[in-house]
């Protein structure tokens, strides 16, 4: 092809493509590793514990080395270097078995810190003092503290869990809310709260459930997350003993079509379920019971502590987002059948998270639920996001039975932190949010 | 020497990794960031790594997953009119590249660096493992799990690609002198 005097060629761009600046990580090795040991979902790996078991050989073989030569001024210099940079990282090691173990204040006593030192074998000999032990622990404590929030923080956003647990809530509580979505379908939300946010805005006393949806509701941007405006609900909810009204407007949104009433009790499924009221009862403004068009009776109360037991599917928004959600709010009255058919697609909206190929038997012992793939599962063979939600929704199924799951014959020991080996935990809330 | 797993991988691969993921993301502490999750996943799975292809490759393998979770939460939390996040057919939008980043950088590369931000996904990480990683094609087709056919298609649909946005650029400098 002819070229022009100013003509972008192959040749040329080949060259700029070829020539591209290195771009290197500023970071040292140590660095690097000092943060792994931080993470938690490495607390037992082989593998990283080899990793730091070779610097400590590295030092015992220097210090036995020194018992056989008479000391040299060189031999004890290098040794000590060797000893200034390893610190860090066999700091990290106490640490992150500490910050596990017990509190982080047990490691910050300094006098246990000189008292390990006395007893910790030949470190006499090398030239730094125990002052400067302590110092150079202090220090690095400070450095732990301000990695592990880096890490807890970067863990948080890298994570492909989708739930809410229990280790989720050391200073925080959950408010539990359905959204409606696009299609008139309620989406049970998890959000949680700093406990510090929820003493502030209840300085007295701890608030009912009531108060918290009151209070939070109104805060959740629902058009900008792709849901329907639908909280707080119109008319006036009030608590009557151990029961919730739901005073509704002569005309309102909830009663124009089947389709919409079933959304709106689902809501208030997913918002009141877990809380202290048992049932919710619809009335009018003068106190006679509401009757919904569908229905040719007043109705009666709803109950909100009977235990519904689903399956959960995903559903995926127009806008991206996913979520895991009861499908099609079927029941089930056991938790064999509601774990097995989660492979069946019933309709267009909620999607199996169980891919077809996957075929699993489920037991229920004592302690909960057990599905066992029938071949052994390898999932790093499925996209990773799928195989989180394919456990997760297993899980809260089982939770929906108020049972905990084990997954048998999976390939990985453990998964997104989830320990495969063992029965995992009962998640608190689907569809994991912080509160704005 | 020390020769677990961490060491050997880092001593062999970890410039070559970190380059791969921050020319993806262009946002140096992100980068730090995906490369700590290469290694979370790579020292979690180590023992399941059935050795059918080079460690090279898995490594890489590994790094190009965990880029593309980043784009697809990414794409999620921007609330892209997405019902997959499709990182073979969309853009691979990354941030602004940090300044002590661009002072490396020729004007050129630097125009190379903001036509591949308009290229497809597949497109971008094609042309990141053939010549800035210098990856073979047997390798790149490895490590994206395809045909070696689909990579050399899919450089020559980049490089393409990128003359035109290039050259498009080029015209416009020259109506402006």
């Amino acid at each position: 092809m002819a070229m022009t005097h100013n003509q972008f060629d192959d040749d040329q761009l080949e060259h700029l493509l070829n020539n591209a600046p290195k771009l290197s990580d500023r970071r040292s090795k140590e660095e690097i590793l000092n943060r792994l040991l931080t993470d938690a979902r490495l607390q037992d790996n082989a593998h990283l514990q080899g990793a730091i078991q070779q610097p400590i050989d590295d030092e015992i073989t220097a210090q036995e080395q020194q018992h056989g030569n008479p000391p040299q001024q060189e031999s004890t210099e290098t040794a000590t270097k060797k000893k200034v940079h390893k610190w860090p990282i066999f700091m990290s090691v106490a640490a992150v078995f500490a910050l596990t173990v017990f509190t982080g204040s047990t490691l910050l006593n300094h006098n246990d810190t000189k008292i390990d030192q006395a007893n910790a074998p030949e470190t006499s000999q090398y030239s730094i003092s125990p002052d400067d032990h302590v110092a150079k622990s202090s220090i690095n404590h400070d450095k732990m503290m301000e990695s592990n929030n880096i890490v807890a923080e970067h863990s948080r956003i890298m994570s492909l869990r989708s739930s809410v647990y229990e280790e989720d809530l050391t200073d925080a509580v959950v408010f539990h809310i359905g959204l409606a979505n696009r299609d008139k379908k309620s989406v049970p939300m998890t959000y949680i709260i700093p406990n510090e946010r929820v003493a502030t805005d209840f300085p007295k006393k701890k608030p009912t459930t009531l108060q918290m949806y009151e209070k939070y509701a109104p805060q959740i941007d629902e058009k900008a997350n792709g849901f329907t405006n639908y909280h707080p609900y119109k008319g006036e909810l009030k608590e009557k003993g151990d029961k919730l009204v739901h005073v509704l407007p002569k005309k309102n949104d909830y009663d124009v079509a089947s389709a919409d009433t079933k959304e709106y009790l689902d809501t208030l499924q997913d918002t009141f379920s877990d809380s202290e009221y048992k049932d919710v009862e619809f009335e009018n403004s003068d106190g006679t019971a509401y009757k919904f068009s569908k229905d040719e009776e007043p109705s009666k109360s709803m109950t909100l502590t009977s235990a519904n037991h689903f399956n959960y599917y995903l559903y995926k928004d127009e806008n991206g987002a996913e979520y895991l959600s009861p499908d099609t709010r079927k029941t089930f009255s056991t938790v064999t059948e509601a774990l097995t058919v989660m492979r069946n697609k019933n309709d267009d909206v909620y999607v199996p998270v169980v891919p077809e190929n996957i075929t699993y038997s489920v037991k229920e012992v004592a302690e909960g639920v057990i599905v066992t793939f029938d071949e052994p599962l390898d999932l790093t063979t499925m996209d990773t996001v799928r195989a989180t939600q394919m456990i997760e929704a297993m899980m809260l199924t089982a939770a929906s039975f108020e049972q905990q799951i084990r997954l048998d014959n999976v390939v990985q020991e453990s998964w997104e932190g989830f320990d495969l080996k063992n029965f995992l935990p009962k998640p608190v809330g689907a569809n994991k949010r912080y509160m704005p | 020497m020390n020769d677990s797993v961490f060491h050997r991988l880092y001593d062999a691969y970890h410039q070559d990794v970190f380059q791969f993921l921050i020319y993806l993301v262009k946002n140096r502490t992100l980068a730090e960031d995906l490369a700590h999750e290469v290694y979370v996943r790579v020292l979690r799975s180590y023992d399941q790594f059935a050795g059918n292809s080079s460690e090279k490759t898995w490594l890489f393998a590994i790094a190009k997953n965990v880029a593309i979770d980043h784009f697809r939460k990414q794409a999620v939390r921007q609330k892209h009119s997405l019902d997959f996040f499709d990182w073979e057919t969309e853009q691979l939008h990354s941030t602004t590249p940090s300044p002590e980043d661009v002072l490396q950088a020729s004007d050129e590369f630097m125009q190379v660096q903001s036509a591949l931000e308009h290229c497809t996904g597949d497109q971008k990480m094609v042309i990141i493992m053939r010549y800035f990683q210098d990856l073979s094609i047997a390798e790149t087709a490895q490590i994206l799990d395809w045909t070696e056919a689909k990579v050399k298609t899919t450089q020559h649909r980049a490089i393409k690609f990128l003359r035109q946005q290039l050259q498009q650029v080029r015209e416009q400098e020259a109506k402006w002198q």
